[in-house]
């Protein structure tokens, strides 16, 4: 289902790149900046989820130390709180 | 509700401060306050608590303030008196590194953010401003409580203050910058996906952040409301999700790069007649006449290149505005402020045939730079031919322009024809200035100053003037 959402956000996204009509409207900006942002929130999520679990796996290996900048972004900074 | 320019006793509400319903900037007797509506007191109450505030503020990375009373004015909460910056400054007066350390900065303050359960509601480049030689975000009242599921309200905001500019003056020309002057909310998207060469699809940040943003703006812009509704469900973002968006956002920006050189002025102390002698003679005499020029504020270095002589100011804790004209000047003279870690000077660029003017609602949302003037001292090296014979603006109508930004000295540098640079500057044109002489000069600056000082300078044939502004 979820796969689902992010094929059909991605033919959205092709359609929209593809078949753009003149900005003479009267603007709503908002709306397409939303949407968007699903679209690549959809697909950034996935990503970040994969580099999470590719981290854990460097550390688990032994070969990374520390947390990357990513993980703190996420997680949550270390000195800060 | 936001008052619209009253004035009570001796304060005045500032012309920019109206769109924001939390609260408003103003001044009392010359000092600067922000009231906070009742509206913004569950999210200013968050900023404090979440550690938020403090997280930023010890990173300098936004603007500290102090709470000062509890407003008895039954709209206003509470009044803040935050840290002053000395010089404000814009968006299209900034060179390329600027406008990309802004850029950066109001991004990471959103992950910080974020981590707090917080949220930037909005993404204006006029949210930031320079102090003490850093880029530092200064709306406090930005801030708002993080929902999940939510998109960034200031996507759209940011991809056009930041993002559209940026590009192109990476991917196309540094003047594009310039554009910024007319669109005072950012580059529209669609323009700049215009102006862009097709090389910039390539880049997977710019081709998402920018090309797709600008289609899918139009595909939208018009659209039914039944459309909308459906098109809306698309809009969720995870908060993971929103982070790995804004990291994306993050790495294209700071993947952006633009060399300095090729300008004008860039190589301009390695073509010009200074033996290291002359060179030395004239910062020494810069510093007796500032010394002599009494208490100052502020300097602003006219044409300042890549702010050699303005150093001589700064060094000394003056705090110093460095203003050229040439994008490359300064973008070299703003990475030595960073590499250095200086906190005295602020290079700008500023074209003073074309001074930034008023701009916004009623010209008055961005001040001119008349408004922001005038200052204790002015230095004006190496500038006067340039005004005079290439711009053709005559000697009496400099003086008066300086003596308008003028409050107490002027240090100027004369400039005759027998130079070497004017000489080139009158190569290719008949030489129709007959009242370019030395005396002509005193002369006209005479009507509005009291000629102090005048040191020729050891190696060439310019003279160092120390000014007084008469009253």
């Amino acid at each position: 289902m979820r796969a689902n959402t992010i094929i059909n956000g991605i033919i959205l996204s092709l359609c929209i790149l593809f078949i753009a009509p003149p900005a003479y409207a009267y603007l709503d900006p908002g709306t397409g900046s939303a949407i968007l942002q699903g679209v690549l929130g959809g697909v950034a999520a996935i990503a970040v989820i994969l580099k999470l679990y590719w981290y854990r796996i460097l550390r688990f290996l032994g070969l990374s130390k520390k947390r990357s900048a990513l993980e703190q972004k996420v997680k949550g900074g270390g000195s800060e709180q | 509700m936001t008052p619209s320019g009253f004035t009570t006793s001796s304060q005045t509400i500032l012309p920019a401060s109206f769109r924001d319903p939390d609260g408003y900037l103003y001044r009392s007797d010359g000092v600067l306050f922000r009231a906070l509506n009742v509206s913004y007191r569950g999210n200013y109450e968050n900023l404090i608590n979440s550690g938020l505030y403090n997280a930023l503020t010890e990173k300098r990375l936004l603007i500290p303030h102090t709470e000062v009373d509890i407003n008895k004015d039954v709209h206003s909460w509470l009044t803040i008196q935050p840290e002053p910056v000395t010089f404000i400054s814009y968006p299209y007066e900034w060179c390329f590194s600027q406008l990309k350390d802004a850029a950066l900065l109001t991004l990471d303050i959103q992950f910080i953010a974020l981590n707090h359960g917080m949220c930037l509601k909005d993404a204006s480049a006029y949210n930031v401003q320079f102090h003490q030689g850093r880029p530092i975000f200064i709306d406090t009242l930005s801030f708002e409580s993080y929902v999940d599921g939510m998109p960034w309200v200031a996507y759209r905001q940011f991809c056009q203050h930041f993002l559209a500019p940026l590009t192109l003056m990476a991917k196309r020309d540094i003047r594009l910058g310039q554009l910024l002057r007319n669109h005072i909310d950012g580059l529209p998207l669609d323009l700049a996906s215009n102006l862009l060469p097709k090389r910039s699809w390539t880049s997977v940040g710019i081709l998402m952040h920018l090309h797709m943003h600008a289609r899918t703006q139009q595909s939208f812009a018009d659209s039914h409301a039944s459309l909308s509704k459906t098109a809306l469900k698309f809009s969720k973002v995870s908060r993971v999700g929103l982070i790995g968006l804004l990291d994306g956002l993050r790495k294209t920006i700071a993947k952006l790069e633009w060399k300095p050189g090729n300008t004008e002025w860039s190589d301009y102390y390695n073509d010009t007649n200074y033996s290291d002698n002359a060179f030395q003679s004239k910062r020494r005499q810069i510093e007796v006449f500032l010394d002599n020029a009494g208490p100052k504020n502020e300097v602003w270095d006219l044409g300042a290149n890549i702010g050699l002589f303005s150093r001589v100011a700064s060094e000394r804790g003056l705090f110093t505005v460095a203003f050229d004209i040439d994008p490359s000047a300064v973008e070299i003279n703003y990475r030595q402020v960073r590499k250095d870690g200086e906190t005295t000077i602020l290079p700008l660029l500023l074209d003073l045939t074309n001074p930034s003017p008023g701009l916004g609602w009623n010209s008055a949302e961005r001040d001119s730079l008349f408004d922001r003037g005038p200052v204790d001292c002015i230095m004006a090296l190496a500038l006067i031919h340039h005004i005079s014979i290439s711009n053709n603006v005559p000697f009496e109508k400099v003086a008066s322009f300086f003596a308008q930004l003028c409050r107490k000295s002027l240090i100027i540098e004369f400039v005759p024809k027998s130079d070497s640079q004017v000489q080139r500057l009158l190569r290719s044109r008949v030489d129709i200035f007959d009242n370019y002489t030395r005396d002509q000069f005193e002369k006209a600056f005479a009507l509005h100053f009291l000629l102090e000082r005048a040191e020729p300078i050891e190696g060439s044939d310019r003279v160092l003037y120390l000014m007084r502004r008469k009253p």
